[in-house]
C-alpha cells in the first residue's frame, strides 16, 4: 500500500507541476497573495483577512527562487515575463500534490482497506478544482495539506500505543499542523473543532475503561493539553512573531491600526511618536476613532443631499490618510482666539473644530443622521455666529495627564456637543454611493464611553511646540496587544466582506453539485471548476449508503428487543459505521458553517470539505461493495469487488482526462471549442 | 389490582368533580375553564387505559415498570386549581389597562399594515408565512370595522377612533396567557413535581418581557405558544407507555400545532425541531421494545413520519394559496415606506407577475435581457467632449446600462400617434408592434436619442444619449419603434414582464444594445449602451421590467384586468419564497435596536416599543435581570450535574443500569438545554440583526430548566427537613423578586405617564447599565 500511496504522490505532483509556467499572467486572486508576497520580501506592511502563515510561506519561496518584490500584481491578466512567479506557483503545487498522498494515508489507517485507499485516492486525485487551486499562488493548498496532515497525525496517534514514542510524535504533530492550518486560513478552525470533538470522544471511551487506572487517565488529559493546547498556540504566535518581524516599515496596512499600534512601525508618521508632546489652541491634528479598525473624522466639499436634514457640507468617517481629515482646534473664547501664545487644551474645556480644506466648522444639529435615524446629524457649516451649535466639551475617558492636558496618541476621549448633550460618534455603517467608501458620523444622545464615540488625536501638525519622542513617557504597544489587534481588525473586515450586488453569488447548495466555477484565466480559458463526475458519484453513493446505514441501526437496535440474538454480528459493522462517522463529521464541520454565513463566498470554500467527503465516500464505497458482493458466491463476490473499483477508477480517471483543458487551459474563443460538447450545465462557462 | 382500580374510580370522580367546580369560576377564565376540563379528561381516560392494560397485561412479564401515575385524587384536583389560578395571575398581569396606548406599538405596525394590506387586497412582502397576519385580519373583521385607509408609517402614531385594536390585543392576550398554564402542564408532563412545575410558570407570568409582548398584536407570542403545545403533545406521546390509540390523538396534536406556528412564523422551526426529536427517540426507544410487534412499529413509523409532515404541509401550502389568491391587488407606491425596513420597492413589483401592458405615458424600466442583467439608465451628465482616445463625442447627456435598481433608470413611453390622435381609448393607447415610440427620461425630462456618432469605447457602433440642443445642428431623433420579438398570435400588444422587444431607431435602423464594456471615469464604471446595426443579436433584446400606468387611478383596474390563474398562484408563491430566503442574504442593514444575543442572555439589552411623542412614557421591554441570570446559570449547573452523572455511570461507581432519576435527569437536560440552545444559537448566525423578542422562545426553555433544577434539588433534599424549607423559601424569594421587579418598572410596562417615570428611568440606568432614549425638553 505504501509503494501505491508513494505513486499516487508523484502522480498528482506531476499533473499540478506540468506545464505551471503557463499562463504567465495573473491569474485571479494570485493578484492578492502574489502581492503580499511582495509586500513581505519589501516588509513593508499591509492589511489582509487571513493570517499570515500562508504568505509568509510564498514570500519565503519567492525569496528563495530570485522574486525580489518588484512586480505590483495590479490586476488579473498583467503579464508577468521577466519576473520569477514560478517559484511560488512550484510550492503552491508541492503543498497541494501532498494532499492527495496524506489523504489516501488517513483513510488506509482509519480503515486499513486497500479498496477504500485506492478509491479516495482516486476521488482527490481527479478532482480539477483542487488541481487548479494547487497551480497558482493562493493559500488554499497550503492550507489543504495542513488539514490533512492534523487528520492523518490524529488517526494515527490513535493507532498507536498510548505514552509510545510514535504516539508522542503524531500528538505533536497533530498541534503543530493545526497551527499551521489556522496561521494560513481561518477556516482551518474547523479542523481544529474536529480534532477537539474527536479528542473528547477518545477521552470519554479512556473513562469508560476500567482497567485504566485515575492517574493514567489524568496523564492522559495533561498529554493531551499539552500538545494540543500549548503547542499549537505557541507555534500560532510564532507566526505572528515573525509576521511583525517581517512586517516592520510603513505601508499601505498602517491606517486599520490604532494610532498606538502605528507607533511601531519604522518610517509611519507616528514611529517612535516623534510629536508635541500636548495639543494647543490652534493646532492642526487628525482626529481617529477608537473603535476597532476606526477611521479619520474627514470632510469634503460636498453637501449632504436634500433628503436629509440639514444641507450641511458631509462629514464622514475615512479610514485612509487624507488631507480632508486635517482639522484645526479653535477656542470658544475671543481671548483664546486672539493670543499668538499657545495655550494647552485641557480636559473639560471647550473647542471649536475647524475644517482645514474648507474653513468650515463642524456642527450638530438636532436633525436625523443620513442612516442611524435616531441619532443627531454632524456635519460643516461656515457659519460661526453663538449658538453654540458647534461648541464640543472634551471630555477624557483615559490617558490624561495630571493637569487634564491632552497628548496626542495616547489620550482617549469624548467629543459632547454642548447644545445637544450628544457625543459625536461612528458607528462604522458605510454611506451609500454619496459618499462612497466612508462611514456615518452621527452625534449620539448617549453620552456613556463606547468604543465609537471615543476618539483620539493621531497627529499634531504645531509649529509653535516643541517635538519630543512620546513612547519613552507611554508604554510602547506589546507583543500581545498588538496581535489581539490584528486578529479583531481582521475579524471586524471579515465581516464586512459583504457580495456586491452585481457579482454572481456562490452559495453553498451550489457546491455540492458543481454547479458554477470561478474563472481563473480568459485566455487561455481557465477554470476551476470541480469534476462533475466524482461530484455526482460522491452524491450518488451517499443515497445507498444512507439507506443501509438506517436500515442497519433499526436492525440493530431491533435485535436488543430479543435477548437471544447475537450482536457480535455487528461489532464489524458498527466499526465501518464509526469511521465513516467521524470522516462525515469532518465534511459536516467543513462544510454546514457556511451555510448561514453572510461574507461573499466562493467555490473554492467547499474544498477542505470536498477532500472529506471523498475520504468518507472511500470508506463507504468499500464498505457497500463488500455488502453487495456478499450476497453472491465467494467467487464471484471478489469479481463483483474488482470490477466496482475498476469501473469507479476509470470513471474518475477518465473523467479528468476529459476536462483537462479546464485545468491547463484551451482557447476558448476557437470556433471549435473543444470543450463545448462536454457543457452539461450552461453555468459552466466552457 | 385493587388498589389500581380503585384509584381508576377516584380519579375519574375527581374528575367530574373539577369540572363542576371550575364552571363556577369567572366568566373571564372560559378558555382556561375549558382547557383544563380537557386535560382532566384526557389524564382521566389515559389513566383508565394504563389501568386497563396493566391489569390485562399483569400475566406475563412485563419488562416496562409502571410510570409514575398522576392518579392521586387531590393531584387533580390540585392541577385544576393550579393552572386557572396560573392562567388568572398571568392574564390579570396582561390585560390592564390595555386599550393604552391608542397609538401603533412596536410590530403592531407590520402586522396592522398586513392587516390592511389584506383589507385592501394588495400584495405585501413579509420575512414570515401569513397564516398570523390572516388569522388577525378574521379577528379584525369580527372585532369591527379595520380602518383600511389608516396609514400604517411609523411606530407611535395614533389609531383613529374606530379603530378595533383593543380587540385585537385583548385576543392575544386571552391566547397568550396560556402559555402559563401550558408550562405548567409541560413540567408536569416530564415528570417534575408540583413545585417545579409552577415555578417557571410563576415566573413566565410574572416576566415583564412576556407581558410586554403579549400585550401587542405580532403574531410572534401565538407562535411561541402553539409551537410550546406541540412540545406537550410530543411529551405526552413519549409518556404513554404501550401501543394504543393515544398515540394518534397526541401526534395528530403535535402536527396540528406544527402546522399552525410554522405557518405563522419561521421560527418555531427550532422548537418544532425539539418536539419531533422527543418522538422519534420514543420510536427508537419502542424498536427495542419486544413487546410491540413488527406490524404495530410499522404503523407507528407511519403515523409519526407521514402526519406531522404532511399535515403542516398542506397547511402551509393551503394558506400561502390564500395569500397569494386573495391579495391580487397592487402595492401602491406611496405605502411600500411602511413595510417595516427590510423591504424595497422591488419585491413589490416583482411580485406583479401579471403581465401589464404598456400604454402612451407608463413609467417604465428597460432590462437588458441576455447577457449581464442592467437597465436603460441616465443621469444628468454629459459625455466627455473629448474622450483619452481623442476621439470628439456629441457631449449630450450620457445613457448607459446600470446593473442596479435606481431611480434614474425609469422612462415614460411616449407614442407617436400616425395621423390624428383619437380618443384615449384602451386600444388607441396601447402600444403594439411596430409602433413608434420616445423614451422620456423621468428624471431629467430628456429624450432617448442616437444619431451616427461613434459611441464611446465602441467606436464602430452608434452613440445613444439623451437629446441636448448644443445648437450645432444635430436634430434630435427621438422615434424608436417597437419590435415585439415573440409576439403570440393573438395579441400584439406590449406587455411588460413578458415581451422580449427590441427598439430599433426609426431614422438609422439600429437596434438598442449595450456592450460588457465599462465606462471609464466620466461614466462611473456603468455599461456601455449603443445602437448597433445589426439588430438580429440576442443583445438587442429588452424586457419592460417594471410597469407603472400613466396614473395610479388606472391601477387597480388594469391590474384586474390580468385574469389570475393557479399558474400565477404558484409561481407568486415561488417568487415570495425565493426572496424569503435567498434575499436574506441581501439585507443585512443594523436594526436601530438590534442587540447581540449574548447580551440577552446576561439581560443587557433592551428594547423600546413605544414612545409618547411628547412627554417621557414609554413601553420597554426590560429583561427581570436577576431571575434571568438564574435561569441562564440553571442551565449550566444541569448540564453539569448530568456531565458528572454521566461519567459516574461510564466510570462504575453509580451502577450501571440506569436508576429511574437518571433517566429522568437525562430527558430533563435534553428538554431544557436542548430547546434553549436550538432557540438561541441559531440567532448567533443569521444576517438579519436580531431584536430582544428573539429569546423569548429560549427564555421559556430556561425557564423550564430552572424548574427541572428546582425539581432535581428537592429530591436531593428531601432527607433533611430544614434543608428543604429553607430551599422553599429561597424559591418564595425568586418568585417574589420577579413580581416586585414587575410591580416595580410597570410604569415602563404599560407606559403610563407618571411624573416618577424619570426617576425610575435613571435608577434602571444606574442599576443595569441600561440605555434609554429619553424626549428632549
Amino acid at each position: 500500500m505504501e509503494t501505491f500511496i508513494a505513486l499516487i504522490g508523484a502522480i498528482s505532483l506531476g499533473l499540478r507541476l506540468y506545464q505551471i509556467e503557463h499562463p504567465n499572467h495573473v491569474c485571479w486572486d494570485e493578484v492578492h497573495f502574489g502581492k503580499y508576497a511582495s509586500y513581505y520580501i519589501n516588509r513593508t506592511l499591509f492589511f489582509d483577512v487571513h493570517p499570515p502563515l500562508g504568505k509568509i510561506i510564498f514570500a519565503l519561496s519567492g525569496y528563495m527562487t530570485g522574486y525580489e518584490g518588484d512586480f505590483n500584481y495590479n490586476k488579473p491578466g498583467d503579464v508577468m515575463r521577466s519576473i520569477q512567479y514560478v517559484g511560488m506557483r512550484q510550492v503552491s503545487a508541492l503543498f497541494g500534490s501532498a494532499v492527495v498522498p496524506i489523504s489516501a494515508a488517513t483513510v488506509w489507517e482509519l480503515s486499513s482497506s486497500p479498496i477504500a485507499t485506492i478509491l479516495t485516492a482516486f476521488f482527490i486525485l481527479s478532482d480539477t478544482a483542487l488541481t487548479v487551486m494547487s497551480r497558482f499562488i493562493l493559500l488554499d493548498s497550503i492550507l489543504l495539506f495542513y488539514m490533512s496532515l492534523s487528520c492523518y497525525c490524529y488517526v494515527k496517534h490513535t493507532k498507536s500505543r498510548p505514552f509510545s514514542s510514535s504516539w508522542w510524535l503524531h500528538l505533536c504533530g497533530c498541534g503543530v499542523s493545526l497551527a499551521c492550518t489556522v496561521g494560513v486560513k481561518f477556516v482551518g478552525l474547523f479542523v481544529v473543532a474536529l480534532i477537539g470533538l474527536s479528542v473528547i470522544g477518545d477521552l470519554w471511551k479512556i473513562v469508560g475503561n476500567k482497567s485504566i487506572p485515575l492517574e493514567q487517565f489524568v496523564q492522559h488529559i495533561l498529554a493531551r493539553i499539552y500538545t494540543l493546547i500549548f503547542i499549537p498556540v505557541f507555534v500560532y504566535c510564532s507566526i505572528y512573531v515573525l509576521h511583525f518581524i517581517a512586517l516592520s516599515s510603513s505601508g499601505p496596512g498602517d491606517s486599520f491600526y490604532s494610532s498606538v499600534f502605528q507607533t511601531s512601525i519604522i518610517n509611519n508618521p507616528l514611529y517612535h511618536a516623534k510629536m508635541p508632546e500636548y495639543v494647543a489652541y490652534g493646532s492642526e491634528i487628525t482626529l481617529k476613532n477608537y473603535r476597532t479598525a476606526g477611521g479619520y473624522l474627514h470632510s469634503h466639499p460636498q453637501h449632504y443631499p436634500k433628503e436629509f436634514g440639514a444641507h450641511m457640507q458631509q462629514v464622514t468617517s475615512y479610514s485612509q490618510r487624507h488631507e480632508g481629515n486635517h482639522w484645526i482646534l479653535g477656542a470658544v473664547s475671543k481671548e483664546l482666539q486672539n493670543t499668538n501664545e499657545h495655550v494647552y487644551i485641557k480636559d473639560g474645556d471647550s473647542i471649536l473644530l475647524q475644517h482645514k480644506q474648507t474653513k468650515e466648522w463642524l456642527y450638530s444639529v438636532d436633525e436625523p443622521a443620513p442612516l442611524t435615524h435616531r441619532q443627531g446629524q454632524v456635519g460643516c457649516y461656515t457659519d460661526t455666529s453663538d449658538n453654540k451649535n458647534n461648541m464640543f466639551k472634551i471630555k477624557v475617558v483615559h490617558g490624561h495627564q495630571d493637569d487634564g492636558r491632552i497628548s496626542p496618541i495616547y489620550s482617549v476621549f469624548q467629543m459632547i456637543h454642548i447644545n445637544q448633550n450628544c457625543s459625536l460618534s461612528c458607528k462604522g455603517r458605510e454611506l451609500p454611493n454619496w459618499a462612497p467608501g466612508q462611514q456615518e458620523v452621527t452625534c449620539n444622545s448617549d453620552v456613556s464611553s463606547q468604543p465609537a464615540s471615543l476618539w483620539n488625536i493621531e497627529e499634531i501638525f504645531d509649529a509653535r511646540l516643541p517635538i519630543i519622542r512620546l513612547d519613552w513617557k507611554h508604554s510602547r504597544p506589546t507583543f500581545f496587544s498588538r496581535l489581539i489587534e490584528a486578529h479583531l481588525v481582521m475579524f471586524a473586515n471579515n465581516q464586512n466582506l459583504k457580495p456586491k450586488l452585481e457579482e454572481f453569488r456562490s452559495r453553498p447548495w451550489m457546491w455540492p453539485l458543481a454547479y458554477k466555477g470561478q474563472l481563473f484565466s480568459v485566455e487561455p480559458h481557465i477554470l476551476m471548476l470541480g469534476n462533475p463526475v466524482t461530484h455526482v458519484l460522491i452524491l450518488l453513493l451517499f443515497v445507498p449508503t444512507s439507506y443501509l446505514f438506517l436500515r442497519d441501526m433499526i436492525i440493530y437496535q431491533r435485535s436488543k428487543a430479543y435477548k437471544d440474538t447475537d450482536k457480535s454480528l455487528f461489532t464489524n459493522i458498527l466499526k465501518v459505521y464509526r469511521q465513516m462517522g467521524w470522516l462525515g463529521l469532518a465534511w459536516l464541520l467543513h462544510y454546514l458553517p457556511f451555510w448561514p454565513m453572510t461574507r461573499v463566498l466562493y467555490p473554492h470554500h467547499y474544498l477542505p470539505a470536498y477532500v472529506f467527503s471523498c475520504m468518507f465516500t472511500g470508506v463507504s464505497a468499500d464498505h457497500l461493495l463488500k455488502r453487495f458482493a456478499s450476497l453472491f458466491k465467494p467467487s464471484t463476490a471478489s469479481v463483483i469487488q474488482y470490477f466496482g473499483v475498476v469501473l469507479l477508477c476509470a470513471s474518475t480517471a477518465a473523467s479528468f482526462y476529459i476536462l483537462s483543458p479546464i485545468v491547463y487551459g484551451y482557447d476558448s474563443d476557437a470556433e471549435d471549442n473543444p470543450m463545448l460538447k462536454y457543457q452539461v450545465n450552461t453555468h459552466w462557462d466552457f | 389490582m385493587v388498589k389500581k382500580s380503585n384509584s381508576k374510580t377516584r380519579s375519574n370522580s375527581s374528575g367530574r368533580r373539577s369540572r363542576s367546580r371550575t364552571r363556577k369560576t369567572n366568566k373571564y377564565l372560559l378558555i382556561g375553564r375549558e382547557k383544563s376540563v380537557s386535560q382532566t379528561r384526557l389524564i382521566s381516560k389515559q389513566d383508565a387505559k394504563l389501568n386497563g392494560h396493566h391489569s390485562s397485561a399483569s400475566t406475563h412479564k412485563e419488562a416496562t415498570t409502571p410510570v409514575e401515575k398522576p392518579s392521586a385524587p387531590e393531584f387533580v384536583i390540585k392541577m385544576d386549581l393550579i393552572s386557572v389560578v396560573l392562567y388568572a395571575t398571568a392574564l390579570v398581569l396582561r390585560i390592564r389597562n390595555i386599550q393604552y396606548p391608542k397609538a401603533i406599538v412596536f410590530d403592531e405596525q407590520i402586522m396592522g399594515s398586513h392587516i390592511s394590506s389584506y383589507n385592501r387586497r394588495e400584495m405585501y412582502f413579509s420575512f414570515d408565512p401569513p397564516l398570523a397576519a390572516q388569522f388577525y385580519y378574521f379577528i379584525a373583521n369580527l372585532c369591527g370595522d379595520w380602518n383600511k385607509d389608516f396609514e400604517f408609517t411609523e411606530v407611535g402614531k395614533l389609531y383613529p377612533a374606530d379603530m378595533p385594536y383593543v380587540c385585537l390585543r385583548v385576543v392575544t392576550v386571552i391566547l397568550d396567557s396560556l402559555l402559563t398554564p401550558l408550562v405548567y402542564h409541560i413540567l408536569k408532563t416530564s415528570k417534575a413535581n408540583s413545585v417545579s412545575a409552577i415555578l417557571p410558570a410563576l415566573l413566565i407570568a410574572t416576566d415583564p418581557t412576556f407581558i410586554v409582548q403579549s400585550r401587542i398584536y405580532s403574531g410572534d407570542s401565538l407562535s411561541i405558544l402553539l409551537s410550546l403545545v406541540g412540545l406537550y403533545s410530543a411529551l405526552n406521546f413519549y409518556r404513554l407507555n404501550s401501543p394504543n390509540c393515544g398515540a394518534t390523538r397526541w401526534v395528530l396534536a403535535l402536527s396540528i400545532t406544527i402546522a399552525l406556528s410554522l405557518s405563522m412564523k419561521y421560527s418555531a422551526v427550532f422548537t418544532t425541531l425539539l418536539s419531533f426529536s422527543v418522538i422519534l427517540s420514543k420510536f427508537w426507544q419502542n424498536l427495542a421494545d419486544a413487546s410491540y410487534t413488527k406490524l404495530m412499529l410499522w404503523r407507528q413509523a407511519a403515523l409519526i413520519i407521514l402526519l406531522p409532515t404532511l399535515l403542516p404541509l398542506l397547511v402551509y401550502a393551503g394558506c400561502w394559496t390564500v395569500h397569494v389568491s386573495t391579495l391580487h391587488n397592487a402595492a401602491a407606491i406611496s405605502s411600500k415606506s411602511t413595510l417595516g425596513t427590510l423591504s424595497s420597492a422591488v419585491e413589490l413589483t416583482e411580485l406583479n407577475v401579471a403581465p401589464r401592458p404598456v400604454t402612451n405615458g407608463s413609467l417604465i424600466t428597460l432590462k437588458h435581457l441576455h447577457g449581464r442583467s442592467c437597465w436603460l439608465h441616465s443621469y444628468d451628465l454629459m459625455y466627455p467632449k473629448r474622450y483619452p482616445d481623442g476621439r470628439g463625442s456629441s457631449h449630450q447627456q450620457q445613457v448607459t446600462c446600470y446593473p442596479f435598481v435606481d431611480q434614474n433608470n425609469r422612462w415614460i413611453v411616449l407614442k407617436h400617434f400616425t395621423g390624428v390622435s383619437g380618443e384615449d381609448t384602451a386600444d388607441n393607447l396601447a402600444i403594439k408592434h411596430g409602433d413608434i415610440v420616445s423614451l422620456l427620461h423621468e428624471q431629467t425630462g430628456r429624450l432617448l436619442n442616437s444619431h451616427l456618432v461613434a459611441a464611446p469605447m465602441t467606436s464602430t457602433k452608434q452613440e445613444v444619449s439623451c437629446y441636448v440642443n448644443h445648437n450645432v445642428s444635430m436634430d434630435i431623433q427621438p422615434g424608436w419603434m417597437i419590435d415585439i420579438d415573440d409576439r403570440s398570435e393573438d395579441t400584439d400588444d406590449w406587455l411588460g414582464r413578458v415581451s422580449e422587444i427590441k427598439l430599433i431607431h426609426v431614422n438609422t435602423s439600429a437596434a438598442l444594445s449595450t456592450t460588457s464594456k465599462q465606462l471609464p471615469g466620466y461614466g462611473a464604471d456603468q455599461y456601455e449602451l449603443i445602437a448597433d446595426s445589426f439588430i438580429f443579436h440576442e443583445n438587442t433584446l429588452w424586457v419592460a421590467d417594471e410597469v407603472l400606468p400613466p396614473s395610479r387611478a388606472h391601477s387597480s383596474q388594469i391590474s384586474g384586468l390580468s385574469n389570475i390563474t393557479l399558474l400565477y398562484c404558484l409561481e407568486k408563491i415561488y417568487i415570495l419564497h425565493k426572496r424569503i430566503f435567498v434575499s436574506v442574504y441581501d439585507y443585512s442593514e443594523d436594526h436601530e435596536y438590534s442587540s447581540s444575543p449574548l447580551h440577552w442572555v446576561t439581560g443587557h439589552s433592551t428594547l423600546l416599543y413605544w414612545m409618547h411623542p411628547v412627554d417621557n412614557a414609554q413601553i420597554y421591554m426590560l429583561p427581570n435581570v436577576l431571575v434571568w441570570n438564574i435561569s441562564a446559570f440553571s442551565l449550566l449547573i444541569l448540564l453539569a450535574v448530568q456531565i458528572v452523572s454521566n461519567i459516574r455511570v461510564r466510570r462504575g461507581i453509580t451502577p450501571c443500569h440506569l436508576s429511574d432519576t437518571t433517566t429522568a435527569l437525562e430527558k430533563h437536560v435534553a428538554i431544557g438545554v436542548g430547546g434553549y440552545s436550538l432557540n438561541l444559537f441559531p440567532y448567533f448566525f443569521t444576517s438579519q440583526s436580531p431584536l430582544l423578542y428573539n429569546y423569548l422562545p429560549a427564555l421559556v426553555f430556561a425557564y423550564i430548566t430552572f424548574g427541572y433544577l428546582v425539581n432535581h434539588v428537592t429530591q436531593s433534599v428531601q432527607s433533611s427537613r430544614w434543608a428543604r424549607i429553607l430551599f422553599y423559601m429561597i424559591l418564595l424569594q425568586v418568585v417574589c423578586t420577579s413580581f416586585i421587579f414587575t410591580l416595580w418598572i410597570s410604569p415602563l410596562i404599560y407606559g403610563s405617564t407618571d411624573t416618577s417615570q424619570l426617576v425610575l428611568i435613571n435608577r434602571l440606568q444606574h442599576l443595569f447599565g441600561w440605555r434609554f432614549s429619553l424626549n428632549q425638553n
